[in-house]
């Protein structure tokens, strides 16, 4: 790793690698990201790209072993527990509390933020109402189109304030047209909170607004190596 | 044509099963429509009557409740905590374990004598020994049931959100798994409370006497042939319905309370603090677990040592001697009744398990499926009432005819009960098992019902199996279907054991109580182990691994 780490609020990747109990393993190179900045990674389902993004969120996996470090600033965080590694993530179903309103998804975001009641609804209101979504506090998310539940999927990612937001195949299930849509108005969204954040895909439309991409690398085998 | 008459046949099954009984009920309430008069209110100790059910019915929902979702909160993170130590106590019959309960823990019962200085508080027949005996066998049926319903909730997605979200785990799973759980579990958690409310046989043998609980108040009513005491239970019928009325809304209140906290605590601004002290809950249900356990083994030990020994008198640890060919004489004695037992118990879960399957394939292939609550409506009125109901329904020949088809109008009414319950356990399973193989089978040339065998039971092998057995059990514990509507004719080990419990004599309930216990836990052993479940696919290719 570098001896000198970026500014305090820039993601750093070490090099990674994932190595399955199948024998079957991964090389990803480092990269960084600054804060606005997007990394969009191609390659093809079932390839290890969710794998990786669950190592980046923290979940214990253990089918996979994984190598490699994660900076925020100087700041190493690959060891701390998912509730304290300020990353957001966006899933492909968007994953929406069903029995709670959009107003309560929102508000479990802002919990860490200490804001008083009236303070905590101007917020909400202000971000739906920017979002094109005014008055829908109340509505539960089934009650919301696939294109509504990705905004305020994200919206809600968003208001966590995490430094890095991970989006594993986030426009699966809209329609085309819908899709570019909502596809542009997520990198517009990220770029203007300043968050760092990773798309991963199969589709190489959806991370045409991304700075960086990175094609998923071929997967080799160690027993092979040896 | 054939394939028609199979459908039509089918269909007509599940109408008259499920639909008949509420005809009954209606038929029976319609013709019996007395406005509550003053001489029910009159009735020395009814208001407490009402009162003690009432409270009954609360605390035993209240209190099974909170620590069913507690062990399945705990149960999460502790393997200890997911063993089978509580499906033991689930798997005991209740009445049974009733009957030990009280000899082991009641004052001059087995722990007084062994450790004389310790006071447990169990009266023999009081509102706490009642309520502590549902709580113990209510708390694990809704642990057991409800992993299954747990299970059909994404509800590890939503703790990874929670968790990502910046909540703890715990902090996740009380304010964002648990209303959604607990929303589903409505329908059993009604179904343990209208139990409650209305008991009628762990009543009559742990219950308070002067005056009983309404269940057994009422039961004694319709028992009797005076004008006065029938037009009592006709009265009464509307009384136990609307307790169960009452109980309903407790458990909205209940579920809308927790929903009201959650979602305060969800907006409330703060890190995760610690709100809950984690570790001494954890340690407590542990406890809680092994006590449970160990009160269900020494249960079964006390209705074996009470079966075989004689003359166990007061202050002594041991009888004064071991008698083991009188005690099988008497179990010899008691056989019909076993017959007639496992006779219907089998019946039933046949029959239920037939029916059940067929409801699900005919909901499967209109395409649409009913909500669960018209198939477990049984369960969510009480039983008392309901069966009442049916004996008011006299006009319908179904129900005049009871003196000579005893048998069948019981066997009727214990597939009806066990049938709600068996849908509890079998449905889940089958709307998760996916209808590609047997549509596979299908397309292969095979007829429905075929294709069905040998390619979609395997896959729910363990789930019929379980419907088997939760029909064989509900059907075991049968007291008000079989003494109402076997009227005499029918005496099963249960109905035994309340007309025994009650006499001085221990060792004849002990003996039948144990032969109940060794036919449930015998129904648990058989079903438990079975053929792997693609030898009806060798069968069919001819092929021998």
């Amino acid at each position: 790793m570098n001896k000198h780490r970026a500014a305090d609020s820039s993601v750093e990747l070490s090099r990674c690698q994932l190595l399955w109990r199948d024998g079957k393993q991964v090389e990803l190179p480092p990269c960084q990201l600054a804060p606005g900045e997007t990394l969009g990674v191609m390659g093809p389902s079932g390839c290890g790209k969710s794998t990786w993004l669950r190592w980046l969120l923290g979940v214990q996996q253990d089918y996979v072993d994984v190598a490699g470090a994660i900076y925020f600033g100087s700041r190493r965080v690959d060891h701390l527990p998912i509730e304290e590694r300020s990353t957001g993530m966006v899933m492909q179903d968007q994953s929406l509390f069903p029995h709670y309103s959009v107003a309560d998804n929102l508000a479990f975001a802002l919990r860490a933020q200490r804001l008083g009641r009236q303070q905590r609804q101007q917020v909400i209101a202000g971000q739906l109402d920017a979002l094109g979504l005014a008055g829908y506090q109340q509505r539960l998310p089934q009650q919301l189109s696939g294109g509504e539940k990705a905004r305020i999927s994200l919206l809600r990612a968003v208001l966590a304030r995490p430094q890095l937001i991970l989006l594993d195949e986030p426009f699966n299930g809209l329609d085309a047209a819908r899709r570019r849509q909502v596809c542009e108005w997520t990198y517009a969204f990220l770029r203007e909170q300043r968050i760092a954040a990773i798309i991963v895909s199969h589709d190489a439309a959806d991370l045409s607004g991304a700075q960086q991409r990175l094609q998923w690398p071929e997967s080799g085998n160690r027993k092979d190596e040896e | 044509m054939r394939k028609k008459l199979a459908w039509t046949m089918a269909i007509s099954l599940i109408l008259v099963f499920l639909a008949l009984p509420w005809l009954l009920a209606l038929q029976g309430l319609s013709w019996n429509l007395p406005g509550l008069t003053a001489e029910l209110w009159r009735y020395p100790g009814i208001g407490t009557a009402i009162t003690t059910s009432l409270l009954c019915g609360v605390s035993a929902t209240l209190l099974s409740t909170c620590l069913a979702s507690l062990f399945i909160s705990k149960s999460e993170g502790s393997r200890q905590l997911k063993g089978s130590g509580l499906s033991l106590t689930f798997a005991a019959p209740h009445l049974a374990f009733a009957i030990a309960f009280l000899w082991l823990l009641t004052p001059y019962g087995w722990i007084d004598r062994l450790i004389p200085w310790l006071t447990l508080g169990f009266e023999q027949q009081s509102l706490t020994t009642l309520i502590t005996i549902l709580v113990i066998k209510e708390t694990p049926f809704l642990v057991v049931l409800g992993r299954q319903q747990l299970a059909q909730l994404p509800h590890q997605q939503w703790l990874l959100q929670a968790q990502i979200l910046g909540a703890s785990r715990t902090r996740g799973w009380w304010l964002v798994v648990f209303p959604a759980w607990l929303r589903q579990m409505r329908l059993l958690i009604i179904a343990v409370a209208i139990y409650s409310v209305a008991v009628v046989d762990i009543a009559l043998v742990a219950g308070p006497l002067n005056p009983p609980l309404l269940g057994p108040l009422l039961m004694s009513w319709q028992q009797q042939f005076g004008v006065a005491e029938q037009n009592l239970a006709a009265q009464g019928l509307w009384l136990v319905l609307a307790a169960g009325v009452f109980m309903v809304a407790w458990v909205k209140l209940q579920e809308w309370s927790v929903k009201r906290l959650c979602r305060g605590l969800l907006r409330r601004a703060g890190g995760n603090h610690r709100w809950l002290p984690e570790g001494a809950i954890s340690v407590s249900l542990q406890l809680l677990k092994w006590v449970l356990l160990a009160v269900t083994l020494l249960s079964g030990l006390a209705l074996l040592a009470m079966s075989l020994g004689q003359g166990w008198f007061y202050p002594r640890l041991t009888p004064l001697e071991w008698q083991f060919a009188e005690a099988w004489q008497l179990a010899l004695g008691s056989l019909p009744v076993v017959v007639m037992t496992l006779a219907l118990a089998l019946a039933t879960a046949v029959m239920v398990t037939v029916i059940l399957v067929t409801l699900r394939e005919w909901q499967r292939l209109r395409g649409h499926e009913f909500a669960d609550i018209w198939f477990i409506a049984a369960l969510l009125i009480p039983q008392l009432g309901l069966v009442i109901a049916w004996l008011q329904a006299e006009s319908l020949p179904v129900v005049s005819m009871h003196a000579e088809h005893a048998w069948l109008l019981t066997w009727y009414a214990h597939c009806w009960f066990a049938f709600a319950y068996s849908y509890l356990s079998y449905a889940p399973a089958e709307r998760a098992c996916s209808q590609m193989h047997l549509n596979l089978g299908r397309s292969l040339g095979y007829g429905y019902w075929k294709s069905w065998w040998y390619f979609k039971r395997p896959a729910l092998r363990d789930a019929l199996k379980h419907c088997l057995l939760v029909s064989f059990l509900v059907s075991l514990a049968q007291y008000v279907p079989t003494v109402l509507l076997g009227s005499g004719y029918i005496q099963t080990l249960t109905t035994e054991l309340v007309a025994l419990s009650s006499g001085a004599e221990l060792r004849l309930p002990a003996i039948i109580a144990s032969v109940l216990w060794v036919l449930a836990a015998l129904a648990i052993l058989m079903t438990a182990r079975g053929a792997p479940a693609s030898a009806p696919i060798r069968k069919l290719t001819g092929r021998e691994e």
